[in-house]
């Protein structure tokens, strides 16, 4: 609960009051306006929850006090006709937010709608502006909104796209799954979730040229037939010079490197867990892992919106390979620890389609402690796939990887796959590792011819 | 920065008067030591993915640890977990049978390993071994649990080796911790603390339902726990209601309520109480609820369970029952397929921590929907509820409705259930039926 000590206030066509240096005087602003002074209205006593407990209480109705300190020292503070904002006076004049200049001021005889104001909490006040800032999932259906659709409008409503909500309903903001995800509640009940979108596509690639020609095709896919221009980062033993010397000229300084060290195959295919350790990963929202097999054949923004709206982790599945009979996904682990896992496939890891790491980093963190407990207790080479095996049992086990929706997006791949059957992304699994690159320049040049 | 841990399970100390080193039980060092702190990150120390993925576990190993244990070579041991300190012809060791620490012999086994572990991963540490746990693979249940020789955690039938453990999961803490049997086999321990809750409004037959339920609760449901009660009343007016002599506290808390409306929704408010986050499972009965068997099994259910749960609906699915949100799943577009609704008659919430949220939708739903839509709809409370767990977190009624029981006055006790809920008659005689039943089931125990 906060007190008004820590309270803003905002107008009903959503200003927030500041504080004019020059002028000596409160004006109002945009919320999102940069570098200005606002302005705590004082005072000791909470008025800004409006939830079940004073619903309870009988106290919605029933605010009355005054404000101690702040700008406006001896201010009635009342609560308006619908239960949730307020009006401040004195005496019979109210304070009032002219919406055609910057002006606030005790000018109003009566209180109608330009002398209504929300109480505002920092944390509230933050979220609100993240909210008309950033790019956002709106609804169960996840249209992207950008800032350029975002805006406060008259009455307190919030409009982020194609969803308006009365912030009246909606203060103070569920704040529990910020800055990732927040509920808003459309007429006041409809839930409406909104999610962050911030993606991050990452590669773990180490190692010989053929590797990393692998890596500099997938990329170049990525930001072509993938129409993504988001972030991009890798996690190797190169440097960053020699990252930007394998990308075409174009994407020079566009991928994040992250410098790891990896002593041999094994090293490099559990790589992938450690993005973990890279604090800027844990702002993003979703992060998708790709082996550096693995081609863009398609724009990558739905598959993008459908990892970021995913409630798991998901992972394509691997059709034909048990989780009870094949040792490639895991059986063997299955098996060791009485897991009868009936009829299900398992799946390929090398795409991860990550929601956050807010929410998953615990699993990758778990599969990585297994890996490494694993190695140290059992041989370094025990898990012929290591972190397949290991990312199938834990998903099995405690963490129900998702495997339907993102299989639609990707398609496993031998020599013979062509741009034809494309689906989102196509992975050069079933390529042996010295054609493999080959495979992936020629599968591009003539998604290239088709454009 | 870093303590060690010993082979016994206790913590490398230094005298605070004479510097000498000795180890004690974690929790209980006494004044005169201080645990010994080796100023190094703990990254350093423990191995991680990292290590791994270089194939080497000493690679960024100092040689020479700071502080207290200077001019001893550190190392890291065979298991690649703890660490070695060799002086010049005898390795640091943590002798057996007393609390001595010294340089004893040429070759380093358990008592000369030490294991690196943070400020954070002693506070776990620290916590499990105070705690009641359940082991959610076998039920298992633990009161507090063991720090054991060979770095062993013991909980129940389960044992770990915290070599493996380290550094400590805390991504669920303090509900629940993943702990590898075998160093790779997961298991989790949930926190067993439970919290049975009521809410009593008005007139003196809800106090006479509590007395009767709360009396099966301990008597016949063999309840050791803590009993909340959020009432409109004075807690005069309620004590006397409650049986003395239990196996638990009883914690009033005043809770304002107008109508109907907020009776209903009170159950869902629990949240509000801070002190709510210390329990694990949370358990909200109505008052018209006799317990006719253990409620241990049912609440070690919840505990280990991954959803709030209540029993199903007795009337139609979802789909067509507008009790049930039938109405608002409908306005909203929100086809409800073939899920059951559920009756919050009971509701069982694994914590507060993971299903807080869910609950505070409940309530601004319900807040909102009282001043926008007025407080008289017909079901309003359950509606809502179960609308929300549709679109949201979806109940699950599975857990509870095998051991909540709908009966009539007259029901036969011989097929009771763990709950039974009395409904659908006037106040005074849902009493007299649940005090009947009460009587009956008393004389069969």
């Amino acid at each position: 609960m906060s007190g008004l000590s820590e309270t803003w206030l905002l107008s009903a066509h959503g200003t927030v009051i500041g504080w004019d240096a020059a002028a000596g005087a409160p004006r109002q602003h945009a919320l999102t306006a940069p570098g200005t002074h606002l302005v705590p209205i004082g005072g000791p006593v909470s008025i800004q929850e409006s939830g079940l407990g004073h619903l309870l209480r009988r106290d919605v109705d029933d605010l009355d006090l005054t404000v101690p300190f702040g700008p406006w020292p001896g201010a009635r503070v009342t609560r308006a006709g619908d239960g949730r904002s307020l009006h401040l006076a004195f005496g019979e004049r109210y304070l009032t937010a002219d919406p055609s200049t910057d002006r606030v001021g005790f000018d109003a005889m009566t209180a109608a709608a330009n002398e209504r104001f929300l109480p505002l909490s920092g944390a509230d006040l933050d979220a609100l502006r993240g909210l008309l800032t950033r790019e956002w999932l709106v609804g169960d259906a996840g249209d992207l909104v950008d800032p350029g659709q975002s805006a406060m409008q008259p009455d307190f409503t919030l409009r982020l796209g194609p969803l308006a909500v009365d912030l009246r309903w909606q203060l103070p903001l569920d704040l529990s799954q910020w800055p990732n995800r927040i509920m808003l509640l459309r007429d006041g009940w409809r839930i409406e979730p909104v999610r962050r979108y911030r993606p991050l596509i990452y590669y773990a690639a180490f190692g010989g040229a053929e590797i990393m020609r692998q890596f500099a095709l997938s990329v170049r896919s990525l930001c072509t037939a993938g129409g993504y221009d988001g972030s991009i980062a890798v996690l190797t033993d190169k440097t960053p010079e020699e990252i930007d010397s394998l990308l075409p000229a174009g994407l020079a300084g566009r991928v994040a490197v992250i410098r790891l060290d990896a002593r041999d195959r094994i090293g490099f295919m559990c790589a992938r867990y450690a993005i973990t350790g890279w604090p800027d990963a844990w702002h993003h929202q979703p992060l998708l892992y790709l082996d550096t097999d693995i081609l863009f054949d398609m724009d990558a923004a739905p598959l993008l919106r459908a990892a970021a709206m995913s409630e798991h982790i998901a992972a394509p599945a691997e059709r034909g390979e048990a989780l009870r009979s094949s040792t490639f996904i895991g059986a063997n682990l299955l098996a060791a620890d009485g897991c009868t896992p009936g009829f299900g496939d398992g799946f390929n890891s090398g795409t991860l389609a990550i929601p956050s790491l807010a929410e998953h980093g615990g699993t990758l963190a778990l599969i990585g402690r297994i890996l490494t407990n694993f190695g140290t207790l059992h041989g370094r080479n025990a898990l012929a796939w290591a972190d397949q095996e290991v990312a199938n049992y834990v998903s099995y086990r405690i963490a129900r990887f998702d495997t339907t929706w993102i299989s639609r997006y990707v398609r496993l791949a031998n020599v013979h796959a062509t741009p034809a059957g494309r689906r989102g992304l196509v992975h050069f699994c079933w390529v042996s590792g010295e054609q493999r690159a080959a495979v992936m320049q020629n599968y591009l040049a003539r998604l290239d011819a088709m454009r | 920065m870093a303590f060690l841990l010993t082979w016994h399970g206790t913590l490398l100390c230094r005298q605070r008067h004479s510097g000498i080193l000795l180890h004690r039980p974690p929790w209980s060092l006494g004044d005169d030591v201080e645990p010994l702190a080796l100023d190094l990150p703990i990254g350093t120390l423990q191995a991680d993915l990292l290590h791994h993925l270089r194939g080497s576990t000493t690679a960024d190993l100092p040689a020479a640890p700071p502080g207290a244990l200077s001019g001893l070579r550190m190392e890291r041991a065979s298991d690649q977990r703890t660490l070695t300190f060799r002086g010049d012809s005898a390795f640091l060791s943590a002798e057996g049978g007393g609390d001595s620490v010294g340089l004893f012999r040429p070759e380093a086994a358990g008592w000369e390993s030490f294991l690196p572990v943070s400020q954070a991963d002693l506070e776990v540490l620290h916590g499990i071994t105070g705690a009641s746990w359940l082991v959610r693979s076998t039920g298992g249940f633990a009161d507090r649990p063991l720090l054991a020789d060979e770095f062993r955690l013991r909980a129940a039938d389960l044992e770990v080796d915290l070599r493996f453990q380290m550094p400590l999961d805390r991504t669920d803490w303090p509900s629940r911790v993943t702990l590898l049997r075998d160093g790779w086999r997961i298991e989790q321990i949930c926190r067993y603390r439970p919290l049975v809750y009521y809410t009593v409004f008005g007139d003196l037959a809800a106090r006479e339902q509590l007395a009767l339920s709360v009396r099966s609760l301990f008597q016949v449901g063999h309840y050791h726990g803590d009993v909340a009660v959020l009432s409109d009343l004075a807690p005069a007016e309620i004590v006397p209601f409650l049986p003395s002599g239990v196996p638990g506290n009883f914690i009033l808390a005043s809770h304002p309520a107008r109508d109907t409306f907020d009776a209903r929704a009170a159950r869902y408010t629990i949240g509000d109480w801070s002190d709510a986050a210390v329990f694990q499972p949370l358990f909200y009965v109505d008052t018209a609820t006799i317990f006719d068997a253990d409620v241990t099994p049912l609440l070690h259910a919840l505990a280990m369970s991954d959803r709030l749960g209540a029993p199903a609906e007795i009337l139609p699915a979802l789909a067509r029952s507008l009790p049930a949100a039938a109405g608002l799943l409908q306005l909203d577009d929100c086809p409800p397929q073939f899920r059951q609704a559920f009756d919050a008659g009971a509701l069982g919430i694994p914590n507060m921590k993971r299903h807080g949220g869910p609950l505070a939708l409940i309530c601004r739903v319900l807040a909102n929907s009282a001043v926008l839509h007025g407080r008289h709809l017909p079901f309003a409370v359950q509606e809502i509820a179960n609308y929300v767990a549709t679109r949201r977190a979806p109940f699950d009624t599975g857990l509870l409705s095998s051991f909540v029981r709908h009966v009539e006055a007259g029901s036969d006790p011989v097929r009771r259930t763990g709950l039974a809920q009395f409904h659908g008659r006037a106040a005074a005689e849902r009493t007299a039926a649940m005090r009947d039943y009460l009587r009956q089931i008393e004389g069969v125990v």
